[in-house]
């Protein structure tokens, strides 16, 4: 709950301490972004997988109890795939085609039916804590995002091609304790 | 918990009303149009169910051609109607999200990205549900799943793209000619189900939606869309899946549970219109979804598994042992003894009572409950009986001993308590599980010392009559005993 609590704040304010206290809302001052890129990216049909690189000028150390968001700002689908968004967390640059969701670098899918509630960009958050816990104190300062299009199986045995067209602008690793 | 979507006004939300980690956030708004007020509606109530046994929802590749014809025959009635009319498949799929702009009662009344996106959906199920049944006239029809878990590919009979086929609808083309959905979902799903941070309610309310809304994207056509997904009939076979996979959840015990009153009354109260098959309006709370097999009379195929506090609390929850009562040997049970408690020592009840500050039971629906245990001690079968020994409790005089009364506690398990080899130190002590009888009959503490147990040895049935049972039971004490979880 205090992810989810965390989510919200760093969707809104996007930076420590994310929310204020006082007043009925609870503040949450131990949060911190991690790592962040801010270059716009799109997945298509040309493009089905990217491979991003957060950094942080400051040494942001692994803490094994705290928890861990993976936030995507500005999101737009222009078009709707024939399949699923996938999402990765890695420490190296890593082959896209080599991401599976069964490994643990997998942090989830992208939620794209929230995204037609509205025809304005919005916001999409993941809890990276699996993910990121997978490193086993290593430490934060450099990371790798990927997005992959997965398409839906056709009965031949392959991936539908239909990648759609999504975009997006800044990505944002956070932790709270 | 994999995925979280956060939408800017939930954020709103957020600020406006405290927060802690074991309660939900406050009540998001979602993206939704808000629609007209319902002056008429009236309050759900479970005694508006008819009496009748508990329905099960199925996988629908376990349906039968008759039970598929059913549901065609229920959505082609439903869709005949007009938009307007309230049990019809358009406003039905209106009250989920449309781009219509004659904004109707209820319409896009939709949750998502909020605490009560499991809860409003199985609402808007359950009164969907009852439509389809009365418009297909099948009094048995319940709303299948789509367990894609297990088989990726869509069942044939949504995709026969036939002159009159009403499941079938335009969808992503690999959808259709039966292809199979990714496996990704499916991962984020299992992790929903299983991580230990979605041990809370909350939480896993939270980490389903995700890969929900990837499948919805996956499927395409009106399903990749808020609003207009509903007119999809597949829609309803993915959120029955759903709704089947928030019980999976409940089912793998550990601690899992649905939101309780006292952590969560705002979430527990919150309220939203649906119409019945009568296109009336009726006001459902939250707190009235919990339990589906009590309130809304339909459960899912799972096999039979025992509660969760049976299953788990014992091993994982430390519990004290309060002693309150102890009765004397009563000697060898006779068909009908009636054992009254009046005889126990006061004094010692009550300072048994205060010492341990025993004002009243504790009982909870998640499994930390105390519990009534009556310990038969010495319990010595010279002759098993051919049949039962019955336990009740404070069975009215005018009363029978039966089963059915709310009176019986259950039968002694003298199979434990038989002499044999592998049990050389016979007499044995035999537990029964008082819980529910006490809860239905609203005994507090302090009834406990005017309680009176019965037992009743019944014999097994021979051609439609009882047979002698013929046993000689003896048992050498009784004790009452309180279980109560440590905090």
């Amino acid at each position: 709950m205090l992810l989810w609590l965390l989510l919200m704040s760093t969707t809104w304010f996007g930076s420590s301490p994310l929310l204020p206290s006082g007043g009925n809302g609870k503040a949450v001052s131990d949060s911190v972004r991690l790592a962040a890129q801010t270059r716009p990216w799109l997945l298509s049909r040309q493009r089905p997988g990217v491979q991003l690189a957060l950094t942080t000028p400051q040494t942001r150390t692994y803490r094994p109890h705290y928890q861990y968001a993976l936030c995507f700002d500005s999101v737009r689908l222009s078009r709707n795939p024939e399949g699923v968004y996938e999402v990765y967390l890695t420490q190296q640059t890593t082959l896209v085609s080599h991401l599976k969701p069964e490994s643990p670098a997998f942090v989830g899918v992208l939620d794209t039916y929230q995204l037609t509630a509205s025809t304005k960009p919005q916001s999409l958050c993941l809890d990276a804590t699996e993910a990121v816990h997978h490193w086993r104190g290593a430490s934060l300062n450099r990371c790798f995002v990927s997005l992959v299009f997965r398409g839906n199986i056709l009965p031949t045995g392959k991936a539908a091609q239909e990648a759609g067209q999504l975009s997006g602008g800044r990505i944002r690793l956070s932790s709270v304790e | 918990m994999k995925t979280i979507l956060i939408p800017v006004l939930a954020l709103l939300m957020s600020l406006w009303g405290g927060n802690t980690a074991d309660s939900p956030a406050p009540v998001a708004i979602t993206n939704c149009l808000s629609s007209p007020a319902i002056a008429d509606a009236m309050p759900f109530s479970p005694e508006m169910i008819a009496p009748q046994a508990v329905m099960v929802r199925r996988n629908v590749n376990s349906l039968s051609a008759a039970d598929i014809a059913s549901i065609k025959t229920g959505i082609a009635a439903m869709k005949a109607l007009p938009v307007t009319n309230k049990t019809s498949w358009q406003y039905q799929a209106a009250i989920h999200g449309t781009l219509l702009t004659n904004n109707l009662p209820s319409w896009n009344s939709c949750t998502h990205g909020s605490q009560f996106f499991l809860a409003w959906h199985r609402m808007y199920l359950y009164f969907f549900e009852r439509i389809l049944r009365a418009k297909s006239g099948n009094p048995n029809l319940t709303l299948p799943y789509w367990n894609y878990q297990t088989n990726p590919v869509l069942h044939a009979a949504y995709r026969a793209n036939t002159p009159g086929n009403v499941l079938f609808d335009t969808r992503a083309a690999s959808i259709n000619a039966g292809g199979s959905l990714p496996n990704a979902p499916m991962v984020s799903i299992a992790t929903a189900l299983t991580a230990a941070v979605n041990i809370n309610y909350f939480s896993f309310n939270s980490a389903l939606e995700g890969p929900h809304g990837a499948l919805h994207g996956a499927i395409g056509g009106n399903m990749s869309s808020i609003n207009r997904a509903a007119l999809d009939p597949v829609f309803w076979l993915h959120h029955t899946n759903i709704d089947r996979l928030w019980e999976q959840w409940l089912r793998q015990c550990g601690g899992r549970s649905n939101p309780t009153a006292a952590a969560n009354s705002p979430w527990m109260n919150k309220s939203y219109t649906f119409f019945n098959e009568t296109g009336a309006a009726v006001v459902m709370t939250a707190s009235q979804v919990l339990n589906t097999a009590v309130s809304l009379n339909y459960r899912y195929d799972f096999p039979v598994q025992l509660p969760c506090n049976i299953l788990a609390n014992w091993q994982q929850w430390k519990f004290t042992k309060i002693q309150l009562v102890k009765i004397p040997p009563l000697g060898t049970l006779a068909e009908l003894t009636r054992v009254p408690f009046e005889r126990t020592n006061k004094a010692q009840f009550e300072q048994v009572k205060r010492t341990n500050k025993l004002e009243r039971f504790q009982f909870a629906n998640d499994g930390k409950s105390d519990r009534l245990i009556i310990e038969l001690e010495g319990i010595q079968v010279d002759k098993q009986p051919e049949g039962v020994v019955e336990v009740y409790m404070n069975l009215p005089r005018t009363e029978q001993p039966n089963p059915q009364s709310r009176s019986f506690v259950g039968v002694l398990d003298l199979f434990t308590a038989m002499p044999s080899k592998a049990h050389r130190h016979a007499p044995k002590a035999v537990d029964v599980d008082a819980t529910e009888a006490v809860r239905k009959l609203g005994l507090t503490v302090d009834d406990l010392q005017r309680a009176e147990l019965t037992f009743f040895t019944r014999g097994n049935t021979l051609n439609g009559r009882p047979v002698k049972a013929d046993g000689t039971v003896r048992v050498n004490g009784i004790n009452f005993v309180i279980n109560r979880v440590i905090q």
